[in-house]
């Protein structure tokens, strides 16, 4: 039993047979296929993280949050989740900067939940911003304002960076669209993300109309008009798509063609009337 | 008499051991903790965070108390059997050392197996009930909006809600978490097989086993870090090198942290992982036994 | 050191391979273990001769610490030689098939406590390759031989010290080998125990079982055993037949009823008269205690304050 303190003397018999010599043995041979194996599992779990997309950080920050990983090992839906509730906790309270911290470590530790960026973001651009607008400890309206536009741009930020991280996924490019919209009223900005969001695969098919309001409300009537074109003439192709889109792109496309003063050869619906002929 | 039977009978007498103490009261604790998560975040704002949340805290209770099983319960191995005798007992029956060191740890394998059901029973019926308090009113709040006129989109909107909230709660993905967690508390285990063939105690045999398990997690830091430098020849890069090759990556395993965020991970990489836990643990049990083989009793 | 030893009792014990093959052969038994933070080594056992007849009840006997149990462990093969050989029934001590043919009573067995005697005695019957009706009828007959009836189904964790002694004798002998090994079969079991299994050891000789046992019961061991050894340091003492050992062949013993003690003075001035010297009134046998303690009286503190060890240059 005294095995480390209590050595035998060992009985003569050629070194390689000796159990310290054969196991470690063993385990150099295994050694090259091991790191090599690894090395390779490893490569295929940061695809799978990733999505084989290249995130814009250097090195050490890389190295530092794949060690912070991996010291959390097995354990970090647990932490992020713990981490959330702080999220939830600081938003009662108000505590903005807290929340803030919070959102950024949950999502750091798992980019790959959207949840966490929509609703951190949803936190910072809707929620802080307009408790900042109607705070009633700052009497300074200058500085209630910049302090609004601060947490949407914070929010706007935070879903920049889940878009990256999630470039596959709809879902942020509407959240950033819908900050753009609501908060920013940069309505450029907004249809190009609506567009963006669009073309993501399981988008819902409402949002293909979303880029030609977001032009028409800011003005730039010309690119809605061609938005809403290409989206008719797609339509036609295929003839699935719900009566009520196709209604809704009618009715748009008549109500520019009007305003747009575009020549009756040129416009695609030249009759007043609604056109039953075109409906299939 | 074959070998195979033999390490079945001291594999099935090691369960049976091990059945009779407290490991039982181990999976107690887990379902309070994968109820107490079904309950605990109940007032976030979204459908999809809920099951989130009992899926990783229930897994991340079964990596602990699986870790906690497969710890004590193989550093125990020899030790106890040596203390009580009863190793002189069945090696002076005609049974290879091999045989008795493999069905031993054929018995802590069948445990934890045993024991990672169990919780998974556990687990699946809590999200399952959760399932029900969640989608339920989803589904009759849609119901409702069917019935009192709704626009199409809107109904559309909230089908797609109550789809994502599905989608979360019945992640066919979580079967590949399940087996993941299993190889890791296997390979863990046979780490603590190797250690115990030689510690002279319970607690070194655990507490070199997890400084193990831990190093083990920052393996794929040390690699790139050790790979950046590969053609310096310093003292540390050495240590770093000898670090990387003697030492098992445990980060192989955090598909499973892949899987609970919700990414959709191919079988084909878990099956790669499982492949290489069971070539792995071979080589562990292999010098497991050609250590205990020379072993004085 | 050899010594002729007595015919086997009994003729089964040659079932198999050349009768005339010892049961077991020690040939330059050596152990020894290095000690920590010293540049020294320990001799456990040392260039140890030893030879067990077929049939034979063999006691070896030596305080804590003169390796008898160093050298059971080796015939077993749980502890490696550092040089010699062992040999049972010809076959090597660390080989399956030599431990085929032999059982082990460990010092202070215990066993799996949550298993009842029936379930113990079936495990380890497997493990030797029973199966079915030649396992339940092996079970029956050991726990019979053993006197275990009230144990067969109360787990062993309840058994008391002699019981657990008995249930390690029956699983010794559940692959019925022809060579036991009995490790202290009495220690911490009271007087009615102790001469049940003095009994059975008995009983074991009438089968024509080899049994190699080691104790301090000094009084036990020269009740049931042919030949002793006795171990000091390492070292073999003494070897041989009790009769050789015990029996001092230059002394004669009278012996008669009804002389008053108050004559016992004349009765030995008449003997000095005819001749005879040192005339004792004690009995002639030496007592096996007294062998021991000469054996081992070397290991008593010499003048000089120092205790001999078997401690040595390495």
């Amino acid at each position: 039993m005294n095995f480390l303190f209590r050595n035998r003397v060992e009985r003569d018999r050629p070194f390689w047979q000796r159990p310290l010599i054969l196991a470690g043995l063993v385990l150099g041979l295994w050694a090259p296929f091991k790191v090599l194996w690894e090395t390779h599992i490893d490569e295929e779990i940061m695809e799978v993280r990733y999505q084989g997309l290249e995130i814009n950080r250097n090195l050490r920050d890389q190295l530092s949050q794949n060690a912070m990983i991996g010291l959390l090992g097995g354990f970090r839906g647990v932490v992020a989740d713990l981490i959330w509730l702080g999220v939830t906790d600081a938003w009662a309270d108000k505590d903005w900067y807290r929340a803030q911290k919070n959102i950024e470590l949950a999502t750091t530790l798992q980019p790959r939940f959207l949840p966490f960026w929509e609703n951190g973001g949803w936190h910072l651009a809707y929620n802080a911003s307009n408790d900042a607008r109607f705070s009633a400890i700052e009497t300074d309206p200058e500085e209630r304002l910049r302090q609004e536009r601060h947490w949407i741009e914070q929010g706007a930020r935070l879903y920049e960076r889940g878009r990256e991280a999630n470039p596959e996924s709809y879902r942020l490019y509407k959240a950033l669209a819908d900050v753009y919209d609501q908060k920013l009223q940069d309505y450029p900005a907004a249809a190009q993300y609506y567009l963006q969001a669009s073309q993501r695969p399981g988008a819902p098919l409402y949002l293909e109309r979303f880029p030609a309001y977001m032009w028409q409300k800011g003005g730039m009537d010309q690119e809605a008009y061609e938005h809403w074109k290409m989206l008719w003439n797609k339509y036609l192709d295929q003839p699935a798509r719900p009566q009520i889109a196709k209604d809704k792109i009618e009715e748009s496309i008549r109500e520019l063609e009007e305003k747009l003063n575009v020549p009756a050869e040129k416009r695609i619906f030249s009759n007043p009337a609604p056109s039953p002929t075109l409906n299939p | 008499m074959s070998s195979l039977s033999r390490i079945y009978l001291i594999a099935r007498n090691t369960l049976t051991e091990a059945m009779r103490q407290r490991v039982l009261n181990i999976l107690l604790l887990f379902a309070l903790v994968a109820i107490a998560s079904a309950f605990l975040f109940d007032d976030l704002t979204l459908e999809a965070d809920a099951f989130k949340f009992i899926k990783d805290f229930s897994l991340g209770a079964m990596s602990v108390f699986g870790l906690l099983i497969a710890l004590m319960s193989t550093a125990a191995l020899l030790p106890t059997e040596l203390e009580n005798r009863t190793v002189y007992t069945i090696l002076a029956k005609p049974v290879h050392r091999a045989e008795f060191l493999l069905g031993k740890f054929l018995g802590v394998l069948v445990l934890l197996a045993v024991a990672l059901f169990l919780m998974s029973v556990v687990f699946f019926v809590v999200l399952f009930l959760k399932e029900q308090w969640v989608i339920g009113p989803m589904e009759e709040h849609l119901a409702q909006m069917a019935s009192s006129g709704a626009s199409p989109e809107a109904l559309a909107h909230q089908s797609r809600l109550i789809e994502q909230a599905y989608a979360a709660a019945r992640d066919p993905d979580i079967f590949q978490a399940l087996l993941l967690i299993y190889a890791k508390l296997a390979f863990t285990a046979s780490i603590a097989m190797v250690i115990s063939t030689f510690a002279t105690s319970t607690i070194f045999t655990v507490a070199t086993t997890f400084m193990i398990y831990l190093i083990g997690h920052l393996q794929s830091t040390a690699r790139e870090t050790w790979q950046a430098q590969a053609d310096e020849f310093s003292l540390a890069s050495i240590g770093l090198g000898v670090l990387v090759l003697l030492l098992p990556d445990m980060n192989t395993y955090s598909l499973i942290d892949e899987i609970l965020a919700g990414t959709e991970v191919l079988w084909a990489d878990t099956l790669q992982i499982l492949a290489l836990t069971v070539v792995r643990i071979a080589v562990y049990l292999g010098v497991a036994v050609i250590i205990f083989q020379d072993r004085e009793l | 050191m050899e010594t002729s030893s007595p015919p086997p009792q009994s003729e089964a014990a040659d079932a198999s391979g050349s009768a005339s093959t010892p049961a077991v052969e020690i040939r330059g038994l050596t152990k020894k273990y290095r000690l920590p933070w010293k540049n020294r080594v320990l001799i456990a056992v040392n260039a140890l001769d030893l030879t067990v007849e077929r049939g034979e009840v063999f006691g070896l006997l030596g305080p804590n610490g003169s390796g008898k149990s160093t050298t059971m462990k080796m015939l077993l093969g749980l502890v490696r030689p550092t040089s010699g050989t062992a040999r049972i029934f010809g076959l090597e001590a660390e080989s399956m098939a030599a431990r085929a043919r032999m059982g082990l009573l460990p010092e202070n067995p215990y066993f799996y406590k949550f298993l009842n005697g029936d379930e113990t005695l079936r495990y380890f019957g497997k493990l030797c390759g029973l199966r079915g009706a030649a396992l339940e009828k092996r079970v029956n007959e050991l726990i019979k031989l053993v006197n275990l009836e009230n144990g067969r189904d109360r787990p062993l964790g309840a058994y008391s010290k002699g019981m657990l002694q008995r249930i390690g004798l029956a699983q010794a002998m559940v692959h019925d080998p022809e060579l036991l090994l009995l490790d202290e079969p009495t220690a911490g079991v009271d007087p009615i125990g102790s001469r049940e299994i003095r009994d059975l050891i008995v009983r074991l000789r009438e089968m024509g079982k080899t049994v190699i046992f080691c104790s301090h019961l000094l009084e036990q061991v020269q009740e049931v055993s042919d030949r002793v050894a006795i171990m000091s340091l390492g070292n073999k003492m003494v070897e041989g037949s009790l009769d050789e050992l015990l029996v001092q062949q230059d002394t004669a013993q009278l012996a008669f009823d009804g002389l008053p003690p108050e004559k016992r003075e004349e009765a030995r001035a008449a003997l000095e008269r005819l001749g005879a010297t040192n005339v004792r009134l004690e009995r002639p046998r030496l007592s096996l205690e007294q062998l021991f303690l000469k054996a081992v009286e070397h290991e008593r503190e010499r003048p000089d304050g120092q205790r001999p060890t078997n401690e040595a240059k390495e």
